[in-house]
């Protein structure tokens, strides 16, 4: 295999990676914040993908403003969710698995809505920058900017939970809830924040996929499953460590799409999601 | 020293850069009632967690009856008879009483049918007070029935040695009394050795008949309590200049 | 007190009998439709036996099922086999998948135990796409086209019964204490002896083998199989719905929750076909939101107050 061709595929997965990240953000805070599960995560990014091709296709919209759509519209959804479904069963005992039901619940909702809606065809969000070409290498720009649009998403969600007030309650809530209420911090207001940001996320993450996927209803469910998996290898709560695991995991991706197909690439992702919960056990002993 | 039932010998454990245990030494003799005191954050829990096999220590030896407990795991430890209680009481809270002491039967060492643990376990509540509870639910204890209950259980799984993580916390004058009744019973009708993790140390005085006094995960004293008491560096540590009554 | 068991008893015969005459007086409609629902109260217990004693919370149940699919599936199709003969190849390839999944999952605590469980039964799914060879991926493989409507039905029937035999019976044994332990708190069931691994262990095994069998008669029903249809995650979300609505780990209301709920899936399968999904899910969420501990449990607090509102 030629030089370039490794290159491509390096970047690539790169790029890919980066986006990857970006959504188990969302995950991550929801997860690390609320002990929860959001298991609609990736309806939430699928409904973002159908927000850009129709803003860009019936509205006639710029791409750059549908992100933005997608965070505000979808938050708002995350919210009312919280509000009215999750928050009623924080601190019961079955929250893991009663959670993991309500949202798998709004998954088939949301899924099956879009169906129904918007039929199963395939869509195409009709964008694209071209290529860069240099050094040999042929780059389409979708994938740059997509990428570009998700590093710079990611530093603005890590300024905020570092610099902000919001943001550091949230961290606060994260290390010691009880400890958090008894210096003023509402936790509910932080679980609700939390979790509105994590589907927002989730959306920008749609809204950039768009430009690289092609977009149906049940798209979701994989891109969730690959949440969980970059999630789980980071490590839950950790900022940095899924970024990094995002990355990974799109290179893994890229790497076995390359070299055997890509049907094989949940499997490769399965393998190395128990390697690595597998190592972490032994290494925490 | 005598070889104890329970030796420690340059035990360290670290967490991340914490040194939560330094290079302690202790022994517990055999039938003792062995005080373990040290201000908070001194290593205390750490230890008997090092002890149980719920830590891996990372340096030393810790043996009990003369085999290496580092490595075994929870289950093993209870095999070997060495049985604990917790710090915040522990216990199987939509379980009876009843079932919670009768699942220590089953599990702990002695294979018997269901029918025989619900009777030891019976046993073992007249012995430690609880009879009156046993048919209700762990979880609607108070707290001075929560540890007693966490000591029945520990009790159930025939231990030689049984480990006490702050058995009196939270607990008034005429209860504490109560407990530490129980602790000198678990010694004299069964023959027990006890290890037993205290901030109060009236009580720990009172009913040890050794002390090892740690701070900072490091041992600065360790024997009889009279010399405990008087030892200038356990004061200066621990007790406050104030503090001269023993 | 002895009359009031006894009782129950010959009711809960009655009923039984009730259901096993089935299709002496209804259509095969009716005796399809109660088939399904018994295969629900089986797949249910079962997952209650694993997930509800222990409260590990396994979200790919459904690779055990489809596994058990696809031994019948290829069993059948190829060699002609009896179906009673893959059922027992297919209780042992489960069982030693369970055995081999036990390994790396079980250790694991909570969400990270759920989402393996979950990435091994993608897994699956994905590898039958992909070996041809063995299961003639997406196009999937047809099944000697007999109609097997009574046999299925009371296979199902022994086996929903079976299912809370063996509920029952690990509940009152020595694993059923073990488990309760776990469930309560394992680091304490650990230092008092308990051996968590092999316990979880067993009833997953035992759990998966129930689901292995479901499915290898299934695939013989249905006569076609393909891996959409085997590894389908909506049948673990039916099971655990069941389970959600008779209270979960409680043995007599996972049979109830399991019907109560094959009858609404029915019901909205049958009335709704175009937005069955979107209904179904609006249920599981008000389910889960108004009657998380069960349907008994919720229904008892809606009666206090409307008693409380009266005052």
């Amino acid at each position: 295999m030629s030089e370039s061709a490794i290159i491509t595929i390096i970047i690539s997965g790169i790029l890919l990676g980066g986006i990857y990240a970006v959504v188990a953000q969302g995950l991550n805070l929801v997860w690390g914040v609320l002990r929860v599960i959001n298991f609609a995560h990736g309806e939430f990014l699928m409904i973002g993908c159908y927000i850009t091709f129709w803003f860009v296709t019936a509205y006639k919209m710029s791409f750059f403003i549908t992100p933005i759509v997608s965070f505000l519209l979808l938050g708002a959804l995350g919210f009312c969710i919280y509000i009215g479904f999750v928050k009623p069963m924080l601190g019961t005992e079955d929250l893991e698995f009663n959670s993991l039901l309500l949202l798998f619940g709004f998954s088939l909702i949301m899924s099956s809505g879009a169906r129904v809606a918007w039929s199963p065809t395939y869509r195409i969000v009709p964008v694209s920058y071209g290529s860069l070409q240099a050094a040999r290498l042929s780059l389409p720009l979708n994938y740059l900017l997509a990428f570009g649009i998700a590093l710079l998403v990611t530093v603005l969600l890590y300024l905020f939970l570092k610099k902000t007030y919001l943001g550091k309650s949230v961290r606060a809530v994260v290390q010691n809830k009880d400890s958090a209420t008894i210096i003023g911090i509402n936790p509910n207001l932080v679980y609700g924040v939390s979790f509105a940001i994590g589907c927002g996320v989730a959306a920008i993450g749609g809204s950039l996929i768009s430009l690289i996927y092609s977009i149906y209803p049940d798209m979701g469910f994989p891109f969730a499953i690959l949440s969980f998996c970059v999630v789980c290898i980071g490590g839950l709560g950790s900022f940095w460590g899924v970024f990094l695991a995002g990355l990974a995991v799109g290179l893994v991706e890229s790497f076995v799409g390359a070299f055997a197909g890509a049907e094989w690439e949940p499997i490769v992702v399965a393998v190395l999601l128990l390697g690595v919960l597998q190592v972490r056990q032994i290494l925490a002993r | 020293m005598a070889e104890g039932i329970l030796q420690g010998s340059n035990v360290t454990k670290n967490f991340g850069g914490l040194v939560a245990v330094q290079e302690l030494d202790f022994s517990v003799r055999q039938g003792e009632i062995h005080g373990l005191i040290g201000p908070n954050g001194a290593g205390k829990t750490t230890l008997l967690n090092c002890i149980s096999g719920f830590y891996p220590y990372d340096s030393g030896v810790i043996t009990f009856k003369g085999r290496d407990v580092s490595k075994c795991s929870p289950p093993m430890i209870c095999s070997m008879g060495i049985a604990r209680t917790f710090q915040i009481p522990r216990q199987f809270p939509d379980e009876t009483v009843l079932d919670n002491v009768t699942t220590g039967v089953l599990f702990g060492g002695s294979t018997v049918s269901r029918r025989n643990a619900k009777r030891d376990a019976a046993e073992l509540l007249e012995f430690t007070g609880l009879s009156a509870k046993k048919a209700s639910l762990a979880k609607e204890l108070p707290i001075p029935g929560l540890k007693r209950l966490g000591i029945t259980v520990a009790l159930a799984t025939k231990p030689e040695l049984l480990l006490l993580d702050e058995p009196i916390a939270g607990l008034n004058p005429t209860e504490t009394v109560a407990a530490m009744e129980l602790v000198k019973k678990i010694r004299s009708e069964r023959g027990i050795t006890i290890l037993m993790v205290e901030h109060n140390m009236k009580v720990i005085m009172n009913i040890c008949d050794n002390i090892t006094v740690i701070n900072f995960g490091k041992k600065i004293c360790e024997g009889p309590p009279e010399a405990v008491g008087s030892d200038v560096e356990v004061i200066k540590a621990y007790l406050g200049e104030e503090y001269k009554e023993v | 007190m002895l009359n009031k068991k006894r009782l129950a008893i010959a009711c809960l015969a009655i009923l039984v009998a009730a259901v096993a005459l089935l299709p002496c007086y209804t259509s095969g409609y009716i005796v399809a439709f109660a088939a399904i629902v018994l295969m629900f109260v089986v797949l249910s217990q079962a997952w209650n036996i694993f997930s509800g004693f222990t409260g590990y919370v396994s979200f790919g149940h459904h690779v055990y099922f489809g596994v058990g699919c696809y031994v019948s599936a290829i069993l059948l199709s190829k060699y002609g086999i009896s179906v009673y003969l893959s059922m027992v190849v297919a209780a042992v390839a489960v069982a030693l998948l369970a055995l081999i999944i036990s390994g790396p999952t079980l250790r694991l605590k909570g969400a990270y135990f759920s989402l393996s469980t979950l990435a091994v039964a993608i897994a699956m799914h994905v590898l039958s796409l992909n070996i041809p060879g063995l299961t003639r991926g997406g196009k999937g493989i047809t099944l000697p086209p007999e109609y097997h409507l009574l046999g299925f039905f009371y296979v199902m029937l022994i086996f929903a019964l079976i299912s809370i035999g063996l509920a029952i019976l690990v509940r009152n044994s020595k694993i059923g204490f073990a488990v309760s332990a776990i469930r309560g708190d394992e680091d304490l069931a650990a230092s008092i002896g308990v051996n968590s691994f092999k316990y979880k262990a067993l009833t997953l095994i035992l759990s998966a083998i129930l689901w292995g069998i479901m499915g290898n008669f299934y695939a013989w029903y249905v006569t076609y199989m393909h891996p959409s249809d085997a590894f389908h995650i909506l049948r673990l979300v039916t099971a655990m719905v069941g389970v959600l609505m008779g209270g979960v780990g409680s043995i007599g209301g996972t049979v109830i929750g399991a019907i109560a709920f094959g009858f609404l899936n029915e019901v909205l399968w049958a009335r709704f076909s175009t937005i069955y999904l979107i209904l179904l899910g609006i249920v599981v969420v008000l389910i889960v939101r108004f009657a998380p501990d069960g349907l008994l449990k919720g229904g008892q607090r809606v009666i206090q107050k409307i008693r409380a509102g009266r005052e």
